[in-house]
């Protein structure tokens, strides 16, 4: 009678192995399939280094024919005091603007007067300066940001000489 | 009305109060050991949408570098109509080369491989390493006519990696 009572206790224990593992493998089938994370930041930051490259504030656009040269900057509306309320209202998130925020730098690679020659203006400056602090302070999880940098060879018109340059769009956007 | 409810439930109770409590407990434990379980197992996968974009940054630049006003024997001209002249005069070439290699390190710096392409003819800027396969050249191409009414298509691939080619044993 013994005998029989610790058979089935051993034929217990392995039913109730046999039913954890089974139960377990379920569970990790099902988990492998949730996708509980979904990460934008990429396609979202370039998505604005694009729309502010190819943003009409920041192109040359012929006068006569409308018509907008993407790839060729136009330094007096990159220089004008307007240039940052321009873009602003230009690429549009909402009243309060605590999606994006971005620096661009123009580069002029051929100034001649022996040093770089930067231009460095903002979109949403408020926001870059705050976020940047996190972002240099390397914090992660929400209420943190994260940075992407994009440049592209252009060329730049001031008045009407063209000259080359690069423009570098650091984009900075808070996590979620 | 809830002592009314209990007073009925009690009639039709068939098994014992312990055993009810059990279900119930047993239940409870059921419901917190799925819990414990789906909250800190490791699973649940990270989906991230690629980053299909490098052709579009690729392609300004392509741009940009076509429109580029370089100095040829005292004649200026944009790269472009320089691509179309050295098609048809290969003495050309040399000067096309100096000027797109030095386009190429001061836009994608010197220690980055970018690779201009004409046809399949490959311009390669001094970040690239010698004798090394690099992938080859974009699919994203532009067409310039060349004099003789034929279509010469460039391209750009900046910034890409060595091919990592291993020997067979």
């Amino acid at each position: 009678m013994n005998k029989k009572a610790s058979m089935d206790t051993i034929l217990n224990l392995f039913r109730l192995f046999f039913l954890i593992v089974v139960f377990f493998s379920v569970v990790f089938l099902a988990r492998a399939f949730i996708v509980e994370k979904i990460d934008l930041f990429e396609i979202e930051s370039k998505l604005l280094n694009y729309r502010i490259a190819f943003s009409d504030r920041i192109s040359y656009v012929d006068s006569d024919t409308g018509r907008k040269h993407i790839g060729i900057i136009d330094l007096e509306k990159f220089t004008s005091d307007d240039f940052a309320k321009n873009l602003l209202n230009s690429i549009y998130y909402g009243k309060i603007n605590s999606e994006a925020s971005a620096k661009i730098v123009l580069r002029d690679l051929d100034a001649n007067q022996g040093y770089d020659v930067f231009y460095e203006k903002f979109y949403n400056k408020e926001l870059y300066d705050e976020k940047k602090v996190i972002v240099e302070a390397k914090l992660t999880g929400a209420g943190a940001a994260k940075r992407l940098d994009t440049g592209f060879y252009v060329l730049i018109k001031d008045k009407d000489d063209f000259r080359r340059g690069i423009l570098n769009v650091e984009a900075i956007l808070p996590n979620r | 009305m809830l002592k009314r409810f209990c007073q009925t439930a009690k009639l039709f109770k068939k098994g014992s109060g312990l055993t009810d409590f059990f279900s119930v407990l047993t239940f409870v434990l059921v419901i917190i050991v799925f819990y414990g379980i789906f909250k800190f197992t490791i699973g649940g996968s990270k989906f991230e949408i690629p980053q299909q974009s490098k052709s579009i940054e690729d392609s300004l630049s392509l741009l940009s570098i076509l429109r580029t006003n370089v100095d040829v024997d005292n004649i200026e001209m944009n790269i472009a109509e320089l691509v179309a002249l050295s098609y048809s005069d290969p003495s050309k070439k040399s000067h096309l080369e100096k000027h797109i290699v030095k386009i190429i390190d001061d836009s994608f710096g010197a220690s980055n491989c970018a690779i201009f392409c004409i046809g399949q003819n490959q311009i390669k800027g001094t970040g690239c390493i010698l004798n090394v396969g690099y992938h080859t050249c974009s699919s994203d191409t532009m067409q310039i006519p060349s004099y003789d009414g034929k279509t010469i298509e460039v391209s750009l691939n900046s910034k890409i990696e060595p091919l990592n080619l291993q020997s067979a044993p």
